[in-house]
């Protein structure tokens, strides 16, 4: 792969992240303030928070759902990659406080409990253009409250990477609900060209960083390799740059053959923490480290060094020359293997 | 990712890009656009003769000849979003003008046919804030 290693320094960066984080939704709360009240001196307090955190999070959204295409596409977003679950956070934040001060404005004066009055206030489920889209948006922050509050990696560990990345595939369905909350309700009332027009050209830009990286990964799963008796035929050992890997496809399943120290091993590509590419790292200290956030596994059996327990699954290589082979066949995680000496 | 997540990934965006400009569209379509509209600090517009002028606690409302109503809030709103109707003279809900901002500018709505007054309406809590009729 011709992506460029990065080493994270993990702690600091993050640091730095979230203080830009904090310090760009401050920046954009004001202006809109500013603006706003230039426009319309007598626009509410409640009605500008509502306003503006609103269009804060959509924003915030947008960026998150471009993030992972973007780092894929182009390895110099990976930084940004690193920091998307604080921006996940931050972004529940702003829509918590936008829709806090919806229910508190429109909901929490009757006297019926606010949450069930954002339910069956308006009961026209039927119409399009009189949807109770606050609804919509109620059942998207949810969502977001259930993403933001398992984003940590103790729920990781503990929900299984497999249940935790089902969960935060949900940010799509949080997406859906979000568009419709907003044509469905804000756009009826607001109805201005320019706001939708944002709306669907950020909705082409998403939906199309998402389908071409799609199909360009999908390329690169559908590849068939030449077999020889059982083996599949990888590269040349010249091909593969000391101390990184070739990634290479063995019945769908993404391989990192590393060459290292005379030596070849092959273990499966895919990091336990969250997913992140191992090939596309670099052996540090005689471990493969993850290009993400720096997790670690022995070559040799694809076990993290002791005190962690991670293990991937791993795979036997032979040469025939200078040609590498694999076996496609993958051993449990964690097996030891004889690298293959060069 | 593992090839199983990339692919789950593919079709979620392939069932989003179906469904997402399908909600638009329909949203799109029955959007009702703001009838023609201008604003002015002062008063009605000049060289506008006034046919019929009606007040309440809430507004004043002029129809002037050049068929265009105008309308004055008389004190800051409290609605989010104050949304200005024609009153049908059978005293139905008519076409939808726009939007009434601010209580310091006055807002000038072209009409198509004569109306009886306005409804003026708070999409957000569903509810009439207050009626004028000629
Ligand atoms: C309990 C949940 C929610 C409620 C009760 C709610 C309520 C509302 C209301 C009443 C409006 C119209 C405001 C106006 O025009 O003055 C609105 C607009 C909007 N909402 Fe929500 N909302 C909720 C959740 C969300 C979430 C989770 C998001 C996005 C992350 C969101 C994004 C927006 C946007 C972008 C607008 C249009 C622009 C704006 O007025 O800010 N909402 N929402
Ligand atoms: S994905 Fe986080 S360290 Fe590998």
């Amino acid at each position: 792969m011709g992506l460029d290693y990065q080493l994270v320094l993990w702690n600091k960066h993050k640091k730095t992240y979230d203080k830009i984080i904090a310090f760009s939704m401050l920046l954009y709360i004001i202006l809109f303030a500013v603006i706003t009240l230039v426009f319309n001196a007598e626009t509410s307090i409640e009605t500008l928070v509502i306003r503006a955190f609103g269009s804060l999070a959509i924003i915030m959204l947008h960026i998150i759902l471009v993030i992972g295409p973007l780092a894929r596409l182009n390895s110099n977003f990976l930084p940004i990659l690193y920091n998307r679950r604080h921006l996940g956070v931050s972004m529940f934040i702003a829509a918590l406080i936008h829709g806090g001060f919806s229910i508190f404005q429109f909901h929490a004066l009757g006297d019926v409990n606010p949450i069930y009055s954002v339910f069956t206030s308006n009961m026209d489920y039927a119409s399009l253009t009189n949807f109770p889209f606050q609804v919509l948006g109620f059942l998207a922050l949810l969502i977001l409250f259930v993403m933001a509050s398992t984003s940590h990696d103790f729920f990781l560990g503990n929900l299984s990477a497999k249940v935790w990345k089902r969960l935060h595939m949900l940010v799509y369905v949080a997406y859906a609900l979000i568009i419709a909350h907003v044509f469905l309700g804000a756009f009826q009332q607001e109805t201005s060209v320019f706001t939708i027009g944002i709306l669907v050209i950020g909705f082409v830009i998403v939906v199309s960083l998402h389908l071409i990286t799609a199909f360009k990964e999908g390329k690169i799963d559908a590849a068939k390799a030449e077999e020889k008796e059982g083996w599949l035929k990888v590269c040349d050992i010249s091909e593969i740059e000391e101390d990184r890997a070739k990634i290479f496809t063995v019945e769908n399943e993404r391989v990192a053959i590393f060459k290292y120290d005379g030596k070849l091993s092959a273990i499966h590509n895919v990091c336990k923490h969250q997913g992140g590419p191992l090939g596309e790292g670099k052996i540090i200290d005689g471990c493969i480290t993850c290009p993400w956030h720096g997790y670690q596994y022995l070559p040799g059996n694809g076990q993290s060094p002791p005190p962690f327990t991670e293990k991937v699954a791993t795979y036997a290589l032979k040469l025939q020359g200078e040609m590498i082979y694999i076996n496609p066949d993958a051993f449990n995680e964690g097996t030891e293997v004889e690298p293959c000496n060069y | 990712m593992t090839s199983g997540l990339r692919k789950a990934h593919k079709y979620i965006w392939l069932a989003l890009t179906i469904v997402i400009p399908t909600v638009m569209a329909f949203a799109i379509k029955d959007l009702q656009f703001p009838a023609k509209n201008t604003q002015t600090k002062t008063g009605i517009p000049r060289n506008s003769a006034v046919v019929k002028g009606v007040e309440n606690d809430v507004a004043w409302l002029i129809l002037t000849k050049y068929q265009t109503i105008s309308v004055n809030l008389k004190s800051p709103l409290k609605h989010p979003s104050s949304l200005v109707y024609e009153l049908n003279k059978d005293g139905s809900q008519g076409r939808f003008l726009g939007q009434l901002t601010n209580s310091m500018i006055v807002h000038h709505f072209e009409i198509e046919k004569p109306i009886s007054g306005i409804i003026i309406y708070d999409a957000l809590k569903e509810s009439e804030i207050t009626k004028l009729t000629f």
